[in-house]
């Protein structure tokens, strides 16, 4: 017979704990490195602010390429069908489960010389190991993450409300500004967040397309692999703590957007069973 | 006022029809769940594709997109949207006005006076309760100034009472603003108390306008008939009746006892025992089932008379049942009426 709280209850509660640890132990890791001294000199560092300047700034770049893009292509896959939109939904979700170094080669050959590379750089665009290339590659991972989140957002809103504003006299685009977008916009405003996240933890496509240069292309991922790679362990302890803190206050905006806090649902407590 | 004029329309769910609304009546289509209804509504208003020719005033308007139709549209469920105040779920109704700022609040704070709704100004709409909601849906169509309105049972979510006031304020608003309507109904009652034209379609078919009545009656809804005896007449305002030694309670319409009706969509059938006051309630057992696109009709034994029951698909698709079932039924006390 199995008895609450000390029963199954209790087993399920020790990977749970685990889990805790390893996160914890994690966190604690990065921060023991360095002194804390020698933590605020890293961080007051040329190469820490280039590094946090350099992914704040071409993170905002991506997202102002990635919003417009993952919400408009979102709208349209939820509200039409059109032949093969199955395929086309999934082909667009392909970045998402595609290794973001293979996604980063992928984008090195079509900017490169022999494809996109040459009638760019005639336009004065050049993509491959600069700023721009970073950009770019952000932009190519961040787009699904945010059409995910906006289609599944569309998709929750009743269609109802749509009509009601259509046969209200409102023309499509008043449709989409005044009526779905508003109703969708926190469910769009997470997977914004979620996708911002993402880019300014973005390596392997960013290393691929826009190299790792001191100083020039380094955001704050590739500042931790090179000062790793070099010794330099206080800086790449510091990014690294900038980076969590990050993370930390995307998971808590989330919170705040997510109905019910981030819950689904508020679960009972473990039943009784004795 | 507009006359509306259907040749010929008709879509997979609607078979071609004919039909012409004179201008400023109210024109009632009647017909049980699955006839076609809301499919016709949707048609005029935009939202379905179709077939045919949709003339308003002689215009043809079945090629226009819905917000270039000038159609207002209530259905059951309000629509109000929940990020706007109350305010702004008027304005955006008159967005294809093109007014300015101090006309749109004019006329605003008029239909909020014409439809007695004046007290909900500045109010949250997520808090209004049902009537209120669809006062103000009201007001929202319109105030988008629609030449032609099209009702789809906007009083069915509501409690009876509510519904028969809000029924009869929007008769003499309708005349009173002479607004050419078009509205769909299950309720032969409701039919009769408002139209001043009626038909009855089923199974997407027009089949019978009121000029031949008692013809489009036998393909309504047909009531359930309870044989009951007046057991007193309570001081709140019913009766209370015997029927197959079932106590039921009535609401007191000053007839004397006899025959009583409930329609079959009134009814509530669960497996379970339904919440609320434990009287009119009753047990069961599913003889019978006809499921379609709209509702599941029950047919079961009560007290070994046969009772029927229909039930919208969203609850069907939430409790399915299955012939020889056990069920738990309750009615409305307001809805079982004296024949």
């Amino acid at each position: 017979m199995i008895r609450s709280g000390t029963g199954l209850g209790g087993l399920l509660a020790l990977p749970l704990v685990f889990l805790g640890l390893m996160v914890a132990g994690v966190v604690t890791a990065l921060a023991i490195q360095v002194s804390p001294a020698e933590l605020w000199q890293a961080l007051c560092s040329e190469e820490t602010l280039f590094a946090l300047r350099f992914s704040l700034s071409v993170s905002a770049g991506a997202m102002v390429l990635a919003v417009p893009l993952g919400i408009a292509s979102a709208y349209y896959l939820s509200r039409r069908e059109f032949p093969g939109k199955r395929l086309v939904d999934a082909l667009l979700d392909l970045p998402l489960v595609m290794p973001p170094l293979i996604a980063g080669v992928g984008l090195l050959f079509l900017f490169g010389r022999n494809l996109l590379g040459e009638p760019l750089a005639r336009l004065g665009l050049e993509l491959i190991f600069t700023p721009w290339g970073a950009v770019t590659a952000q932009a190519f991972i961040a787009t699904p993450i945010v059409m995910r989140n906006a289609k599944a957002a569309f998709e929750s809103v009743d269609p109802g409300f749509q009509e009601t504003a259509m046969v209200l006299g409102l023309n499509p685009w008043r449709v989409f500004f005044r009526v779905n977008l508003p109703l969708a916009g926190r469910s769009i405003a997470a997977g914004v967040i979620l996708a911002w996240a993402r880019t300014m933890g973005e390596f392997g496509a960013t290393l691929m397309v826009a190299g790792a240069t001191r100083l020039h292309t380094e955001s704050l991922p590739v500042a931790v692999y090179l000062n790793l790679a070099s010794g330099e362990l206080g800086i790449a302890a510091s990014c690294a703590l900038v980076l969590l803190a990050v993370c930390f206050g995307v998971l808590v905006c989330l919170r705040f957007l997510t109905p019910g806090g981030g819950a689904v649902k508020r679960s009972r407590p473990w039943p009784s069973s004795a | 006022m507009a006359e509306l004029r259907l040749i010929r329309v008709g879509n997979r769910f609607v078979r071609p029809l004919d039909l012409t609304v004179p201008p400023g009546s109210l024109f009632v289509l009647v017909g049980p769940s699955g006839a076609g209804k809301t499919s016709l509504l949707r048609i005029l208003a935009g939202l379905a594709p179709h077939q045919g020719s949709i003339l308003l005033e002689g215009r043809e308007i079945g090629r226009l997109p819905p917000h270039r139709r000038a159609v207002g549209y209530l259905s059951q469920e309000p629509y109000l949207f929940p990020h706007l105040s109350l305010e702004a779920n008027l304005d955006l109704g008159m967005t294809r006005l093109g007014w300015n700022k101090a006309r749109r609040r004019a006329r605003r704070e008029e239909l909020l006076e014409l439809l007695g709704i004046s007290h909900l100004a500045g109010r949250d709409t997520v808090s209004l309760s049902g009537g209120e909601k669809q006062r103000v849906a009201l007001a929202r169509v319109l105030a988008s100034g629609p030449r032609l309105l099209l009702l789809d049972e906007p009083f069915n979510q509501l409690d009876f009472r509510a519904a028969r006031h809000l029924r009869a304020e929007f008769r003499l608003l309708q005349q009173r603003l002479g607004l050419t309507t078009l509205m769909v109904t299950h309720n032969l009652e409701e039919a009769r108390e408002l139209g001043d034209g009626l038909a009855v379609i089923q199974k997407g078919r027009l089949c019978a306008e009121e000029a031949a009545p008692g013809e489009g009656q036998a393909f309504l809804e047909v009531p359930n008939r309870l044989d009951c005896r007046t057991l007193r007449t309570l001081k709140e305002g019913l009766v209370e009746l015997e029927w197959q030694g079932l106590r039921l309670f009535a609401l007191d319409r000053g007839c004397p006892g006899g025959r009583f009706r409930v329609q079959p969509s009134d009814i509530l059938v669960s497996r379970t025992p339904p919440g609320g006051p434990e009287v009119n309630r009753f047990r069961g057992r599913v003889c019978s089932l006809e499921v379609n696109r709209d509702a599941a009709r029950v047919e079961m034994t009560v007290q070994g008379l046969k009772l029927r029951a229909e039930i919208r698909r969203r609850d069907w698709e939430r409790e399915p049942l299955e012939e020889g079932d056990p069920v738990h039924g309750f009615i409305p006390l307001e809805c079982l009426r004296p024949e």
